[in-house]
């Protein structure tokens, strides 16, 4: 029984110190003749995405406002691909801070490469609610075959 | 101890599953492109015969602008098959005693991929004729000394055929076509 009520206590514990992360938005580009200036021509050499492609909240679980406040959150992000191409490089930043104003996060404001390991993107102290995120992709050439190059980007959020 | 232990071990357990995931999704959808273009423009090919002075000399052929560049840009989904570019008169005749010729020479440029085969002269007449077969994925470059360069010429087939007061214009189409 003491046990029982020491692993809940720890259990409890557990759930205080955990957090969470939610991502909206997907980034869906369709090339066409349109964006090849002028027959002869390749694609441009790379397209970003709007500035708030996705965005990002990283925020405690259950809502804890200490947490919210103090907590320090790691945001990780690598890809898994559905339909890619060796050729393709997709690159990743956030372009602001959350729309909280929490002014406590560092790094991940310069374009970087999502590979299919996970890679630390930003860090935090405390919640950040809608952190706005925005897309590179270099090497769409007219070369590769015409079809779908689709990836899943995953983001993991850790409590450190 | 073994409380020590057991405390230590709920710890670690908290560590290892101290994290969440969430994830979106990037996608881009690349069409298949066929698009060309005459460079450095489509203006008219001048082709004149000038009579001359002298009997019993050849009658000259006068060319003015008779060179254009083809550029293309093709995309195609591994499915498909390669394309073909082809050449017909849309529009007009052939002056009697003529034919209207055209060369196309190879290669030259800036671009990449499967860029073709050309013929090397064909006679221009109404059917369409290929003139660059087995394009796959490519871009030829843009501009002038890029692509293919075509060169329109004239060449006698009869003498008593030809009215020198006769004058054409012709209208002459080039298409990328899939197989």
């Amino acid at each position: 029984m003491k046990y029982f009520i020491f692993i809940a206590i720890l259990f409890i514990v557990n759930l205080s110190f955990s957090q969470k992360i939610k991502v909206k938005g997907e980034w869906e580009k369709k090339l066409d003749v349109s964006d090849i200036n002028g027959a002869g021509n390749d694609y441009n050499e790379f397209y970003v995405s709007r500035e708030d492609e996705s965005e990002i909240t990283v925020s405690s679980n259950p809502k804890s406002k200490q947490d919210d406040l103090y907590a320090n959150f790691k945001v990780f992000v690598h890809k898994e691909d559905d339909e890619w191409h060796n050729n393709l490089i997709l690159q990743i930043r956030r372009t602001s801070n959350g729309r909280n104003n929490n002014n406590n996060i560092f790094s991940g404001t310069e374009f970087q490469t999502i590979t299919n390991n996970s890679s630390f993107f930003f860090y935090t102290i405390g919640k950040q609610d809608k952190v706005p995120i925005q897309y590179k992709i270099l090497g769409l050439s007219v070369l590769l075959p015409a079809e779908t190059y689709s990836t899943e980007i995953i983001f993991t959020v850790l409590n450190l | 101890m073994k409380h020590l232990l057991f405390i230590l071990y709920c710890l670690i357990t908290t560590i290892v599953y101290s994290q969440d995931d969430d994830d979106t999704e990037v996608s881009f959808k690349l069409k298949e492109i066929a698009t060309l273009n005459i460079a450095p423009n489509n203006t008219v090919v001048t082709l004149n015969l000038d009579a001359s002075n002298s009997p019993g000399e050849k009658v000259k052929i006068v060319v003015a602008n008779n060179t254009k560049w083809i550029n293309f840009t093709s995309a195609i989904s591994d499915s498909s098959s390669p394309r073909n570019l082809s050449v017909k008169i849309d529009d007009g005749e052939v002056p009697s005693g003529l034919y209207l010729k055209l060369e196309i020479a190879n290669y030259t440029g800036n671009g990449k991929g499967q860029l073709g085969t050309p013929s090397k002269t064909i006679t221009l007449n109404k059917s369409s004729q290929t003139i660059i077969s087995n394009i796959g994925a490519a871009y030829t470059g843009n501009g002038i000394n890029n692509g293919f360069e075509l060169t329109y010429y004239l060449e006698i087939y009869n003498y008593k055929l030809l009215d020198m007061n006769n004058s054409e214009t012709l209208s002459i189409s080039l298409t990328l076509t899939d197989f």
